[in-house]
């Protein structure tokens, strides 16, 4: 199974008024990979509704197997003796299980790890996002006003090189 | 079907036909383009945007067991998505040999030859060196790294004016600041008549009877549909290093007098790169804002180690997608997701540094098409390519260390997010697909340009230049082709 999160439409997607997404999941599954992605990348906004949208976006092959998964999720934790719902477990509870899952077997290895790169880069990536925009890792996405000079330069870091060349250009 | 007639058909519209289509218009010529990816107006068309959509409707990756190459096909070619560095080819490149001591270059060319053709190629795309006050942070420290080391460290050049410090150069500039082929040649070119024709991919090629006024017929489907038989009296093959040598070996049937190194002579620029946090000693970095390049690099290692060294900011999908770092956090934990890598994914905007070098391959990687008629890339790399990615890796390395930065781990990683189980290059600077040398049992075509046997048929691209160059090679492909223009004007004149 191809994590082909290249060949895909963003999708966009509407917030509905009990705090689930409109992905065509129940809302415990929706909370299942909420908590799988805060595993995966702890302290991201779990309410930004782009997160999600690598694992139902049916353009994307994640979303033919996002049940499978969930049930897999659902069977590693019983393995581990883990009775509460996925999404009720501690972080550390929840990413022992998600290792767990990813050494488990072949077909759960490429599933986790499918699912783990896809968390990824939707968070660090910001790909869903219109802005394109990543506020986890403090990258603002496209720009209409160019940046102050402080933003990117520092004045008195100047002239520093010790050059080879004249212009730029080796012999 | 319809037929159209020309002096001179180009295929491709990036770096390679480019000085070709302008100059032989400016010639009175008459000159038609066929351009396999979408028309672009960068003030409509260029986003500041990482959405996979936008960025797969121009960038094409070639994979390849071994080898991958990057590509964009679109309307100027890579120039609406490249960097913008410009640099003239080092001196010791055209004297120098691959991995079986075989010299690349024809003796008469030189850097020495082709300084005017660069010069030309400079004025076109306003290339200028970076001035030192738009230099970014990450290129200052990279400065004052070398600096402490007592190594040197140069200002890079650029085809870029008025630059507004977006950071998304690779994405296509919105401001009209980076210099594509969109803004000098293929605008001077269209004033000049010259016709271009997007969404139309070259099928076929034939000779015609010689005697004839035109020499080549060639074939095109525009636009996944209609066909179009074209006759020319010159072909120029400007489809990049993948596309020119993926369209002759396609037609060998029609051009059986090739030369048998067609394809198995690919080669080019590969990249080395360390990653590492910067120590409390050192200021904060910037990956984001600023120039889409820090603006410094050194050229300390160029003859030792084949190495360009440039320090590098990168978009948070180029990063993502490609490379798995790790960093081992205060608790001695290290893994490429959870706590530990959001830890260092938070600090990766200011205080993580990337260090990337572009060195020379010195080995081939062979294309082949199937009996699917799909293109195959296998590469092998000898026992002193591993050697040297060693000893590169470790000196990139050494040189953050020695400076206090923490190293982080990076693996290369392909599309599907998983580490590669063997030495895995992929190329943005293929070359030699289909190259230039003294004679046919070495190369595609001549010092001229000229496929050998095939008068009338050139290769101006990046294909035709027989060795990697260390520095980026669009100034070079640009230069070359304005060489090669010369050649064709004389086989048009005769």
């Amino acid at each position: 199974m191809k994590a082909a999160c290249i060949t895909y439409a963003s999708a966009q997607v509407n917030l509905v008024s009990n705090n689930s997404f409109e992905t065509k999941l129940p809302l415990r599954h929706e909370k299942i990979l909420r908590a799988f992605i805060d595993a995966v990348v702890p302290g991201c906004d779990l309410d930004n509704i782009n997160h999600l949208s690598g694992f139902y976006d049916e353009s994307l092959p994640m979303a033919k197997y996002v049940r499978l998964l969930i049930l897999r999720i659902n069977r590693m934790k019983r393995k581990l003796g883990f009775y509460k719902r996925f999404y009720h477990l501690s972080r550390e509870e929840r990413t022992r299980i998600i290792e767990y899952g990813y050494k488990n077997s072949k077909l759960d290895y490429e599933m986790f790890h499918a699912a783990i790169y896809l968390s990824q880069i939707t968070v660090y990536g910001g790909i869903f996002n219109q802005m394109t925009n990543a506020d986890f890792i403090g990258f603002e996405g496209s720009v209409t006003v160019e940046p102050h000079r402080s933003t990117w330069h520092y004045t008195d870091l100047e002239g520093l090189e010790i050059p080879l060349t004249i212009n730029g250009n080796y012999h | 079907m319809k037929t159209l007639q020309y002096d001179v058909v180009a295929i491709g519209s990036g770096f390679g036909s480019a000085p070709v289509a302008l100059r032989l218009a400016e010639a009175g010529f008459s000159v038609l383009v066929i351009e396999k990816g979408p028309a672009i107006n960068p003030e409509k068309d260029f986003k500041q945007s990482q959405n996979i959509n936008y960025l797969q409707k121009y960038y094409k990756q070639h994979d390849g067991k071994g080898f991958g190459v990057t590509a964009v096909e679109a309307l100027g070619g890579g120039s609406g998505f490249y960097l913008g560095i410009s640099l003239r080819a080092p001196s010791f490149i055209f004297d120098s040999k691959d991995y079986k001591n075989n010299t690349y270059w024809p003796s008469n060319i030189s850097r020495p030859t082709l300084d005017p053709y660069y010069k030309k190629a400079e004025d076109m795309l306003s290339v200028n060196q970076i001035d030192t006050k738009d230099v970014s942070k990450n290129g200052q420290l990279f400065s004052q790294m070398m600096s402490n080391l007592n190594l040197s460290s140069d200002r890079t050049r650029l085809a870029v004016t008025d630059c507004k410090k977006c950071g998304f150069c690779v994405t296509g500039c919105t401001y009209n600041a980076k210099q594509s082929l969109l803004l000098n040649y293929i605008p001077k070119a269209r004033a000049k008549g010259v016709t271009y024709i997007t969404e139309a991919e070259a099928l076929s090629i034939k000779p015609l009877q010689k005697n004839g006024k035109y020499k080549y017929e060639l074939t095109a489907r525009i636009k996944n549909t209609d066909h179009l038989s074209i006759q020319a009296r010159v072909v120029t093959l400007g489809a990049g290093a993948v596309g020119t040598a993926k369209f002759l070996l396609k037609n060998k049937d029609n051009l059986p007098n090739l030369s048998s190194t067609l394809g198995k002579t690919l080669t080019g620029n590969v990249f080395y790169t360390a990653f590492g946090a910067l120590p409390k000693s050192m200021r904060d970095g910037e990956m984001f804002k600023g120039n889409g390049l820090p603006g410094t690099m050194s050229y300390e290692f160029l003859e030792s180690h084949k190495m360009l060294l440039i320090p590098y900011k990168t978009l948070p999908i180029q990063m993502m997608a490609r490379v798995r770092i790790t960093l081992t956090d205060g608790q001695g934990k290290k893994s490429w997701w959870g706590q530990s890598h959001a830890n260092m994914m938070k600090s990766f905007k200011k205080r993580m540094f990337i260090l990337t070098a572009t060195s020379f391959l010195q080995d081939y990687a062979q294309m082949n098409i199937d009996s699917h008629e799909k293109l195959r890339i296998t590469y092998s790399p000898s026992e002193q390519t591993v050697q040297r990615h060693k000893k590169n890796n470790a000196l990139l390395k050494s040189l953050l260390a020695k400076n206090g930065l923490k190293i982080a781990e990076s693996d290369v990683i392909n599309w599907e997010g998983k580490l590669f189980e063997n030495l895995h290059y992929n190329s943005t600077h293929p070359v030699g697909s289909a190259r230039m040398a003294i004679d046919e049992a070495n190369g595609v075509i001549d010092e001229n340009n000229e496929v050998f046997n095939y008068k009338g048929l050139f290769v101006t691209d990046a294909s035709a230049i027989p060795s990697p160059l260390i520095v980026p090679p669009t100034l070079t492909i640009l230069a070359m082709a304005e060489r090669a223009t010369e050649s064709i004007m004389n086989r048009l004149q005769h």
